[in-house]
């Protein structure tokens, strides 16, 4: 089932932050994008496929528009996959932490913790995010704030299972560095 | 078929961050939980990320990114389009 008057308030913000990475904070751009969505959604709400929840699929006409305007402005899209060795700076080579990026603090967060701590851990996540790779940022930010399955996310993004934990792993390990480093020892 | 136990913190940290969405094999629990005992930058790794997801899920209010007006105009013209069937 589509709900097409939810659409901008559920899905407008996440689209926008989708498009704005790919569009390397083009604003304008991402904007008129995020609407093209939705009208191109609703004109062609026939081919909806049952098999997508509706989330996925209005990512999925994102993803299109996209590459279209990549591809009208004959530009190329920078769209790395993230796993090349410049992320292994986190490990040396027999597989152990770097001791510069291994955790040390043993983290006591959570439903009982301080407000303000959590306040902050927003907006340090927030810098830490943008501070990924393109992909990274979107397998972390799809699967953590979108809440969308693993399985959706390999389709949208046409990536492979195996490369979706690889590409989620060095999120996490890069994320939980510049957290431990930017709020905790703060 | 003997299968070494013994892993690295690579390899144990990749496999708690798919732990925490799917499940893994029973041989990987293992050699986890025998890394684990051994190892406290992957025992404070596992909680680490675990905290991130748990702060992340107690999150109510999303951030909001694209402005009002914007929304506004976006939502009208949905509407209009909406309205033509």
């Amino acid at each position: 089932m589509l709900h097409p008057n939810k659409w901008v308030d559920n899905y407008s913000d996440g689209l926008y932050g989708f498009a704005l990475k790919r569009l390397n904070n083009n604003q304008t751009q991402a904007e008129d994008i995020v609407q093209e969505v939705f009208l191109s959604a609703w004109k062609s709400r026939d081919t909806y496929n049952k098999s997508f929840s509706e989330k996925t699929w209005l990512y999925s006409i994102c993803k299109n528009k996209i590459i279209d305007y990549y591809r009208k402005e004959n530009k190329v899209q920078k769209f790395e996959l993230g796993v090349n060795t410049e992320d292994d700076k986190y490990f040396i080579k027999d597989g152990h932490f770097n001791n510069d990026f291994k955790p040390i603090n043993n983290w006591s967060l959570g439903s009982s913790s301080n407000k303000i701590m959590e306040k902050e851990f927003f907006t340090v996540l927030q810098n830490c995010k943008q501070k990924l790779k393109t992909i990274q940022e979107q397998v972390f930010s799809l699967k953590y704030l979108e809440d969308i399955e693993p399985s959706e996310i390999c389709l949208l993004l046409e990536i492979t299972n195996q490369n979706y934990w690889v590409i989620m792993h060095r999120a996490k390990v890069q994320l939980r560095t510049c957290l431990e480093k930017n709020w905790i020892n703060s | 078929m003997k299968t070494n136990l013994k892993i690295t913190c690579k390899e144990a940290s990749y496999l708690l961050s798919k732990q925490q969405e799917t499940k893994i094999s029973y041989i990987q629990k293992i050699q986890l939980s025998v890394h684990i005992a051994i190892c406290n930058s992957c025992k404070l790794f596992k909680n680490q990320i675990i905290q991130i997801s748990t702060l992340l899920k107690t999150k109510t209010t999303k951030d909001t990114l694209l402005n009002t007006t914007k929304k506004t105009e976006i939502k009208k013209a949905l509407e209009i389009e909406i309205k033509k069937n």
